[in-house]
C-alpha cells in the first residue's frame, strides 16, 4: 500500500466523523509538514525531493479539505463511493422554498438586524449537524449529501450578510 | 530529517559546511547577508550594506552599484516578468526599451538585455562582493521575492539565479523573511501582520508564528506600487510648484525628490537650495496621502483574508525602506490599535530574515524553523467565453496540486490547447496569462471518449509546473508551453549559455562535479538506508537489483563521464522508487501510530 493511498483521515490519524478535533488536526498537520515539507529535502537527492513535494502536496491538500466541514462531508461521501454526479438535483423542495424567503429576507433586511439572522441560521446548521452524525451512522448516503447542501446554501447565506 | 535519512546534522562526514546566503534582490537596493548560528554579517561594498541595484557600462562591461553614472539601469526588478505590453502600459521613462518582441529588452549603449539578465548581472555582483569579503565563493542561497510576485515573476527571479550560475536554496517571500528576523530576535508567538513598502513593491502578509512554525495565512500586494511611485508624485509636483526646476531631466527631478523624502522621514520641513524648493511635512503627505490609502486598502483586505480577529493580531510588522514615511504610522494607528514593531532597520531586516532561513535550509544549523507558504494569486484555465475557472485558489498552502479532466470535442482531435492564468479576476483579461500549453499526442478517438488529466502543481517556491495525462490509454502527453511572457525555453537556454558567468570549460567541471556529488549523494543514502531497514523490506531479488545499480553508479562515477553518471544516477532512481515509498510510509506509519502529539511537537 502506498503513502499516497492513505485516505485523507488516515493520513491525520483521525475517524472520519462529521465533526473533528481540529485542534487535534492542526497539531497533526504540523508534525506531519515537520516531517515531509520539501524545505527538509533540500539537500537530499532528487528522488527524495521529488517524493518530498508529493506527500506534502497531499498532506496539504488533506488538511484544506478536512479543515472546511462542507469539503469534509464531501470527502467523506467520495471515500464510500457515493457519486455526487448522479445526485446533482436537489429535490428538498420545503427547503428550497425556505431559502428563498431567507434570501429576500436578507435582501430586505437592515444591517443592524444581521446579527440575529446570522444568529438563527447557526441554529440551523447546528441541527443539521447533528443529524448528520446519524445518517453517516446509518449509512444514509442520499440524505448525507442532502443535508450537505443544505449547509452550502446557509454558507451562501453567510456570505451575503457579511458582504 | 530526511526519509532515507542522509545523515546526522551532528555527524561529520557527509555534512560539510554549505557557504550560504541570504539575497534581497530589491528594487532600488540589493544585500548580500550570512547567517551564522543566527548572528547575521552584511558583507558590504564601500562600507554600505545597501548595494544599489544599479547596471551600468564601462569599457562595453556592465557593471553594478555606482549610482552617479548618467547612464545607468535603475529600478529593473518592476520589469522582472512582464511581457513588453504590459511594460509599454508602466510609462516607464528612465529606461531605453527595446519592446518590438514579446520579451522586453532594456537597451544600454550597444547592449540589448532582458529583465532577468539585468538581475543576473546584479547577482552575480553581490556574489562578488561575499567572495571577496569571506575569500569563498557563494554555493546556494535564499532569495526573496515579493510576496505578490507572480508565477512569470518567480520564474524570471529564478532564470536570473540560474544565468548567475547560484543555487537556489529557496524563494521566499519578503515580508516572510522579515518576520523570520523578528521572530528569531523577540522568539515571539502569536498572530503577526507584515507591512513591507519597498521601493517598487508593496506587500502584505499575516502570519501565524508558534514553535518555530511560521504559517502564512493571507497574503496580498502591489508589485507595481513603491518609493519610486512617491518619488515620481512628488517630481511631478516640484515642476508645477517651483520655476527652477522645469528644465532638469527625469532623472535629475527624480533624485531631488528623494532627497526630499529622505529629509521628511526625520524633519517637519525639507528644502533644496539650488532650486529654491522648500516643501513642508503636511503638504508632502497631502500629495501622497492617496498612494498610502491604497496600502492600508491592501493591509485591511490582507486582514480580512486571514479570517483572523483584530483582537487576535499581536503586532504589525514595518519593513522597507518607505515604510519610514511617517504618514504611514498615523494611518494605520487612526484604525488598528495593534501595536507597530518597527525597532529592527527596514532596510536590511528582509535580507537577515534570508540569510537566517539559509543557514537552517543548508543544514549548517541545528535549529529547526519550517516556513509554510501560500500562494499568492489563484490560478485558473480560460474556459469559453473568456472567462477564468479557478483550478488553485489564492492563499492556498504551498505545495500544493490540482487536476481538472478535460476532452476532446472532436472526432480524432489529437491536440488541445489550454491557457493557464493567475489572477482573481473572472475575467481572463484582467488576469495574467501565464501561457498556453498545447496538448499534443491525444490518442485518436472519438469524440468526447479521451480523458486529459491536466494536473496542475506548485512547487514549495510557488512555481507551476504543468503535466497531463490521457486516462483511457493511461500515457503522459506532451506539453507544448509557449509562455506569454517571451521566456520560452529557446530563449532561457540562450540565456544560460550566452551567460559570461562561467567559460565553457568551467561550466562543464561544475556540471561534472554537480553530477558526482548528486551521484554520491544518492549511493550514501541507499547504502545506508538498506544497513538501517533492508532487511525488513526488501525481499533478495530487490535487494540485488538495488546493489547492481549502485555499483552500476559506482563505476560511472569512477569513468569520469557526465552523461554516464546522469544515466546511472536515473537508472538507480528509478529501481529505488518503490523502496523509497516503502520508507516514507514506514515513517509515516509511525507518526500516525504515534499517540501523544506533544512529545513530538
Amino acid at each position: 500500500m502506498s503513502l499516497l493511498n492513505l485516505n485523507y483521515f488516515e493520513i491525520f490519524g483521525i475517524e472520519a466523523q462529521i465533526t473533528i478535533d481540529i485542534e487535534h488536526l492542526n497539531k497533526k498537520y504540523l508534525t506531519l509538514q515537520s516531517e515531509f515539507h520539501p524545505d527538509k529535502f533540500v539537500n537530499a537527492s532528487n528522488l527524495e525531493k521529488s517524493m518530498a513535494t508529493r506527500i506534502s502536496t497531499y498532506i496539504n491538500d488533506a488538511y484544506n479539505t478536512l479543515s472546511d466541514l462542507v469539503e469534509r462531508v464531501d470527502y467523506i461521501l467520495q471515500i464510500n463511493n457515493y457519486s455526487k454526479e448522479e445526485h446533482t438535483t436537489f429535490k428538498n423542495t420545503n427547503f428550497l422554498t425556505d431559502q428563498m424567503m431567507l434570501s429576500e429576507k436578507i435582501e430586505n433586511a437592515n444591517p443592524i438586524q444581521y446579527k440575529d439572522i446570522q444568529n438563527e441560521i447557526s441554529i440551523e446548521i447546528k441541527t443539521i449537524i447533528s443529524e448528520m452524525q446519524n445518517n453517516l451512522n446509518n449509512r444514509d448516503f442520499d440524505i448525507l449529501y442532502e443535508n450537505n447542501s443544505m449547509i452550502k446554501f446557509y454558507k451562501k447565506n453567510i456570505r451575503q450578510l457579511s458582504v | 530529517m530526511a526519509l532515507i535519512q542522509i545523515s546526522d546534522p551532528d555527524s561529520s562526514s557527509s555534512t560539510k559546511k554549505q557557504f550560504s546566503v541570504g539575497i534581497d534582490l530589491g528594487t532600488s537596493n540589493s544585500l548580500i547577508a550570512e547567517s551564522i548560528n543566527k548572528q547575521v554579517t552584511f558583507f558590504k561594498n564601500d562600507k554600505s550594506e545597501l548595494i544599489p541595484s544599479v547596471v551600468y557600462e564601462s569599457k562595453k562591461k556592465l557593471l553594478v552599484g555606482d549610482t552617479k553614472q548618467s547612464q545607468s539601469i535603475k529600478s529593473i526588478k518592476r520589469l522582472m516578468g512582464l511581457s513588453s505590453q504590459e511594460v509599454s502600459s508602466l510609462s516607464i521613462n528612465n529606461l531605453n526599451l527595446d519592446l518590438t518582441n514579446d520579451l522586453p529588452y532594456v537597451i544600454i549603449n550597444d547592449q540589448k538585455k532582458s529583465a532577468a539578465e539585468i538581475s543576473s548581472i546584479i547577482l552575480s555582483h553581490l556574489c562578488d562582493i561575499a567572495k571577496k569579503n569571506k575569500n569563498l565563493s557563494v554555493e546556494s542561497a535564499v532569495i526573496t521575492v515579493p510576496a505578490y510576485f507572480n508565477d512569470v515573476q518567480r520564474q524570471a527571479t529564478k532564470l536570473a539565479a540560474e544565468i548567475a550560475n547560484i543555487k537556489v536554496l529557496r524563494l521566499i517571500s519578503e515580508p516572510t523573511a522579515a518576520a523570520i528576523a523578528y521572530g528569531i530576535d523577540d522568539t515571539k508567538e502569536g498572530n503577526f501582520v507584515v507591512y513591507d513598502f519597498g521601493g517598487g513593491t508593496f506587500d502584505v502578509s499575516v502570519l501565524s508564528v508558534k514553535k518555530g512554525v511560521y504559517k502564512v495565512l493571507s497574503t496580498k500586494g502591489d508589485t507595481h506600487l513603491g518609493g519610486d511611485d512617491i518619488d515620481s508624485l512628488i517630481s511631478k509636483y516640484l515642476v508645477k510648484k517651483f520655476k527652477k526646476t522645469e528644465n532638469l531631466s527625469v532623472g535629475e527631478l527624480l533624485s531631488i525628490s528623494k532627497d526630499i523624502k529622505h529629509q521628511l522621514y526625520e524633519n517637519d520641513i525639507a528644502n533644496n537650495d539650488m532650486y529654491g524648493i522648500s516643501i513642508t511635512l503636511e503638504d508632502f503627505n497631502k500629495i501622497i496621502s492617496s498612494l498610502i490609502d491604497r496600502t492600508i486598502d491592501i493591509f485591511d483586505a490582507a486582514i480580512t483574508d486571514s479570517s483572523l480577529l483584530r483582537e487576535d493580531i499581536q503586532n504589525i510588522i514595518l519593513v522597507g525602506g518607505s515604510s519610514r514615511l511617517r504618514i504611514i504610522k498615523d494611518k494605520i494607528k487612526e484604525k488598528y490599535t495593534i501595536s507597530i514593531l518597527d525597532h529592527l532597520n527596514p532596510d536590511t531586516v528582509v535580507a537577515s530574515g534570508a540569510a537566517i532561513q539559509a543557514e537552517i535550509l543548508s543544514g549548517n544549523s541545528k535549529d529547526d524553523l519550517l516556513l509554510l507558504d501560500v500562494l499568492p494569486l489563484s490560478l485558473g484555465i480560460e474556459t469559453y467565453g473568456g472567462l477564468s475557472e479557478k483550478v488553485i485558489s489564492r492563499n492556498t498552502p504551498i505545495p500544493t496540486s490540482s487536476e481538472k479532466t478535460f476532452t476532446t470535442f472532436k472526432d480524432g482531435q489529437t491536440k488541445m490547447m489550454i491557457n493557464v492564468v493567475q489572477g482573481e479576476r473572472e475575467d481572463v483579461s484582467a488576469c495574467i496569462s501565464l501561457g498556453e500549453f498545447t496538448l499534443l499526442d491525444i490518442p485518436p478517438l472519438v469524440a468526447g471518449a479521451a480523458r486529459i488529466i491536466v494536473k496542475f502543481q506548485v512547487d514549495a517556491d510557488g512555481l507551476l509546473t504543468v503535466s497531463a495525462r490521457e486516462q483511457t490509454v493511461n500515457k503522459e502527453t506532451l506539453i507544448q508551453i509557449k509562455p506569454s511572457h517571451g521566456l520560452s525555453p529557446d530563449k532561457i537556454q540562450e540565456m544560460l549559455s550566452s551567460s559570461n558567468a562561467l567559460a565553457e570549460e568551467d561550466k562543464n567541471y561544475r556540471l561534472l562535479r554537480e553530477n558526482i556529488v548528486e551521484a554520491e549523494r544518492a549511493i550514501y543514502a541507499i547504502e545506508e538506508a538498506i544497513k538501517t531497514d533492508g532487511k525488513d523490506l526488501l525481499n533478495t531479488d530487490e535487494l540485488t537489483k538495488i546493489t547492481d545499480s549502485i555499483s552500476y553508479l559506482k563505476k560511472a562515477v569512477i569513468n569520469n563521464d557526465v552523461n554516464e553518471i546522469k544515466d546511472a544516477i536515473s537508472k538507480l532512481e528509478n529501481t529505488c522508487e518503490f523502496y523509497v515509498e516503502r520508507r516514507m510510509n514506514n515513517s509515516i506509519k509511525s507518526l500516525i501510530a504515534g499517540k501523544d502529539i506533544n512529545d513530538i511537537i
